[in-house]
């Protein structure tokens, strides 16, 4: 059987085109096959190498392993390491990135914590992709998440959460399309937004349109099997519900959002029960639209997104939401120990 | 019925919900599309899947409707149908989305109307304002007019008459008309056509689509010329020898034989396209990427076009017209034997040109356009040649190939470079190779189709890549005489077989300067 330095060895000599490297990272087997799926769906499309990094919390100690899957378009690796040999695994990588091609890494756990192999990567790499979804502590992952954007402004950060809201931050513009909408919207009494699984996207969609109508944070509950939020408008406070709702093929989109306000304007987007589309019904006690419907890619398509994820560039939205989330939630938690600063600025010495 | 206030929130207004980003430059506003001639097999082939493959990708306005004008007696249900059978057979992506489809089928209407009836455009005028009502798309058009060019003034004028489209410093709505080459048949009729539309329109109004400019590959060359300095740097005569573009087709005219009668490759290709693609290739790289400008630089290199000498056309322009021949190895009529084709006709299906530019940048580069039917094979492409090297260090008996950047705009949509290579060993001998990069490997195998990204610019209300008049009359301006001095000049036709790469004039055209044309 080939050693791994044999295997690392033939690949780094392999040529190889692409348009990028993609280093990806798991620490659990959901995640894991999340990853192995994401993979497919990019290798079918982009020529690339990724390397899938999983480190499995149940493997032996030496564990170091590397298996490969390669052919005209694609090469496919996945390095298995154990918690206690995953500091080599950089090491593993570096010879075996195609030269010239970007680096791009997408990691499932909270990047802002990664003292290991992340800190090692980041510098040579042009995207960071990520999909934590603890809300609980949103506020402090927002602000350290805005440091390590501040630290590395050559990066393109690509939340994941963020990016899936993408068709309801393009459908909301063309609902609310007018100064008088807006206006409802912004002096809305009521909101209830609808999520499948988990409510991270729909924190995000929330926190998205208080930083844009700049709405403040006031305080939140857990109600159910969900969060009522607290928010103030320019005349009168805001009660958000945000709840499980129906069932769509992605975990955490949102699938429902219903605005009313009080003086009678109600704004509803709600799924059919097909999931196949967005019905919406604005009506006020002057006038009542008929209903239209509009498609959603994220209600049905598993990777939804994918080529805003690989070649879009991020705007201000993005990081004015991060802001506002760290300064209004309610959750203010402060920042831990700033572990990621001191490990980056650590390897830089190196 | 919508708010009275919401109907007059100024153009200016910005929603702050606005996230514009690179992969949406900017949202296209609610409107509706009028296809006038929608029974014509444009609207089937190429403008409903167009529409549909942009509601798919999430690019086509929320608030949208799309009209269909044409004389035949149909309904909605049964237009409906016909284009679902359309769009399952000419778009790009497949299978179709039945899912998708039952949403946007709701959007598509059928009025049937003659051209010239008043009382259909009063009907259509109603039934629009009924759709703002039910689709929000708040009273702005898009007229297509997918018909002769020959009812291109009827219908804007009936359009004007009936408050369809609008004044252009109106800010609560606004009216765009797109037409279909040609723009005119020759200089006058094309200032003709000109007065006559800007009587009811503004240029900015007005879209002359040209579907060449809406190929990724024909946007690329921008690209490929703006952020690589490497290649700007040697954009230039000192190191560019000369130019080809070639648009050759192996298929005939087909059953357009009533058409090219009357068109002719100068008018249906060269004409357009490929003074386009001249234009792009040529120009000098924009401050900006705003439409206005883009135009500018365009019109500078149409402008400095040196007219070809009347009495020396033949030397600079060639035209062939094809006999039977073989594609593909299987025979094939010539053009005169085509259907509904004069069997004494003297149309051409071949041109070739050769251009230069008063320009100092393009000093003593000359331009080699050819285009043609049934020639071997179908390619349209742009190759730079690249002057020689003058430095001999490796002896050889023959010279180096030279350089050549070839942009291929269809089909094997990409681009290549030629370059010199030691054959390894202990000799010293030297070979061509190529790189050569293809969309298709890269960014996999369904760009959007050129009909997409213009439907989508002209809802958004972006020119760039429209032709303005300016650019089409300068073109017409140096064509016309071409085409009088042809009309006036007996030929003996056919003067190249089916399936070879035109008449020797063309290759001697060449020959007698030390050129030779690319072998495709």
């Amino acid at each position: 059987m080939e050693t791994m330095e044999a295997q690392i060895s033939r690949l780094s000599r392999s040529s190889s085109h692409g348009l990028f490297n993609l280093i990806l990272y798991a620490t659990n087997p959901q995640r894991l096959k999340y990853l192995q799926d994401f993979i497919q769906t990019i290798v079918k499309s982009f020529p690339c190498r990724t390397i899938l990094i999983y480190c499995d919390p149940e493997a032996p100690a030496k564990q170091l392993e590397l298996q490969e899957t390669t052919n005209a378009t694609y090469s496919q690796i996945q390095i298995n390491s154990s918690s206690e040999q995953l500091h080599r695994v950089p090491f593993v990588i570096f010879p075996i990135l195609i030269p010239d091609l970007p680096l791009y890494l997408f990691w499932t756990e909270d990047p802002t914590r990664e003292e290991i192999v992340l800190p090692r990567l980041i510098k040579f790499s042009k995207r960071l992709f990520f999909e934590y979804g603890n809300i609980n502590e949103r506020a402090a992952f927002s602000l350290r998440l805005l440091q390590m954007m501040h630290a590395h402004p050559e990066i393109e950060f690509i939340d994941l959460n963020w990016s899936i809201n993408s068709g309801w931050r393009h459908l909301l513009p063309q609902v609310f399309d007018s100064a008088d909408k807006i206006e409802q919207l912004r002096n809305a009494k009521t909101i209830k937004i609808s999520y499948s699984h988990q409510p991270a996207q729909a924190v995000y969609l929330i926190s998205w349109l208080a930083s844009r109508l700049e709405w403040k944070s006031l305080a939140s509950k857990p109600v159910g099997d969900g969060t009522e939020w607290l928010l103030q408008g320019p005349n009168e406070q805001i009660k958000v519900n945000i709840c499980s709702g129906y069932q769509a093929a992605n975990t955490g989109v949102v699938t429902a959002l219903e605005v009313a306000s009080s003086d009678g304007f109600t704004c509803n987007l709600t799924p059919n029960s097909t999931l196949s589309k967005i019905i919406v019904h604005i009506a006020s006690n002057e006038i009542c639209d008929l209903p239209f419907s509009l498609l959603l890619r994220s209600l049905k398509q598993p990777f939804p997104y994918l080529n805003e994820w690989l070649f879009s560039t991020p705007t201000d939205h993005y990081r004015n939401m991060l802001s506002w989330i760290s300064t209004h939630a309610p959750h203010r938690l402060e920042a831990k120990a700033d572990i990621y600063h001191r490990v980056h600025r650590d390897h830089r010495e190196d | 019925m919508k708010a009275k206030s919401d109907m007059l929130t100024p153009m200016n207004f910005i929603n702050p919900l606005d996230d514009i980003d690179s992969c949406r430059p900017k949202l296209a506003e609610p409107c509706v599309m009028v296809i006038f001639g929608a029974t014509g097999d444009l609207t089937g082939r190429k403008l409903l899947p167009a529409l549909y493959n942009l509601a798919k990708d999430d690019q086509l306005p929320t608030h949208f409707a799309c009209v269909g004008f044409a004389r035949r007696d149909k309904d909605n249900q049964i237009f409906r149908a016909e284009m679902k059978e359309a769009v399952s057979n000419f778009s790009r992506t497949q299978p179709l989305d039945e899912q998708l489809w039952s949403t946007f089928q709701e959007q598509i209407f059928y009025h049937q109307s003659e051209f010239h009836d008043d009382e259909g455009y009063e009907r259509l005028r109603l039934a629009l304002l009924d759709i703002d009502r039910k689709f929000g798309t708040k009273g702005n058009r898009v007229f297509y007019l997918s018909t002769q060019p020959s009812f291109f003034p009827l219908i804007v004028e009936k359009l004007a008459a009936h408050q369809l489209i609008y004044d252009p410093n109106d800010n609560s709505k606004w009216s765009r008309v797109i037409v279909e080459k040609p723009f005119g048949n020759d200089l006058q009729s094309a200032i003709k056509l000109q007065d006559e539309l800007t009587k009811f329109l503004d240029e900015n109004q007005l879209y002359r689509i040209d579907h060449y400019l809406g190929k990724e590959t024909v946007q690329n060359l921008l690209i490929l010329r703006t952020t690589n300095p490497i290649f700007e740097a040697i954009w230039n005569h000192k190191h560019i020898d000369h130019m080809q573009i070639t648009v050759s087709e192996e298929i005939g005219i087909g059953t357009r034989g009533q058409f090219w009668e009357e068109a002719g490759m100068l008018r249906d290709i060269v004409q357009n396209h490929m003074m386009q693609l001249l234009a792009l290739v040529a120009m000098d790289p924009p401050a900006d990427l705003h439409s206005a400008t883009i135009h500018a630089e365009k019109i500078k290199v149409m402008k400095r076009l040196r007219p070809l000498p009347a009495d020396q056309i033949d030397n600079f322009a060639v035209r062939g017209q094809y006999g039977a021949g073989f594609i593909n190895g299987a025979p094939v009529i010539g053009y005169r034997n085509e259907n509904r084709v004069s069997p004494t006709s003297n149309v051409e299906t071949y041109a070739a040109l050769e251009l230069r530019l008063d320009h100092p940048r393009w000093e003593g580069v000359p331009f080699f356009l050819r285009a043609g039917k049934r020639l071997p094979k179908r390619i349209t492409e742009i190759a730079i040649y690249f002057k020689e090297s003058s430095n001999l260090i490796y002896q050889s008996k023959r010279s180096p190939d030279p350089n050549i950047l070839v942009i291929r705009i269809q089909p094997g949509e990409g681009i290549s470079l030629k370059t010199n290579c030691k054959v390894p060993g202990i000799n010293q001998m030297i070979q061509p190779v190529t790189m050569d990069f293809r969309y298709s490997s890269y960014f996999g195998l369904t760009s959007p189709e050129a009909y997409e990204r213009l439907l989508c610019d002209c809802m958004i209300g972006d020119s760039t890549l429209f032709a303005r008049a300016d650019e089409v009359l300068a073109s017409w301006k140096l064509i016309t005489p071409v085409l009088e001095h042809w009309q006036a000049t007996p030929i003996t036709f056919p003067n190249y077989a089916s399936g070879t790469w035109g008449p020797t004039a063309a290759d001697q055209m060449l020959t007698r300067q030390n050129y030779r044309w690319r072998l495709l």
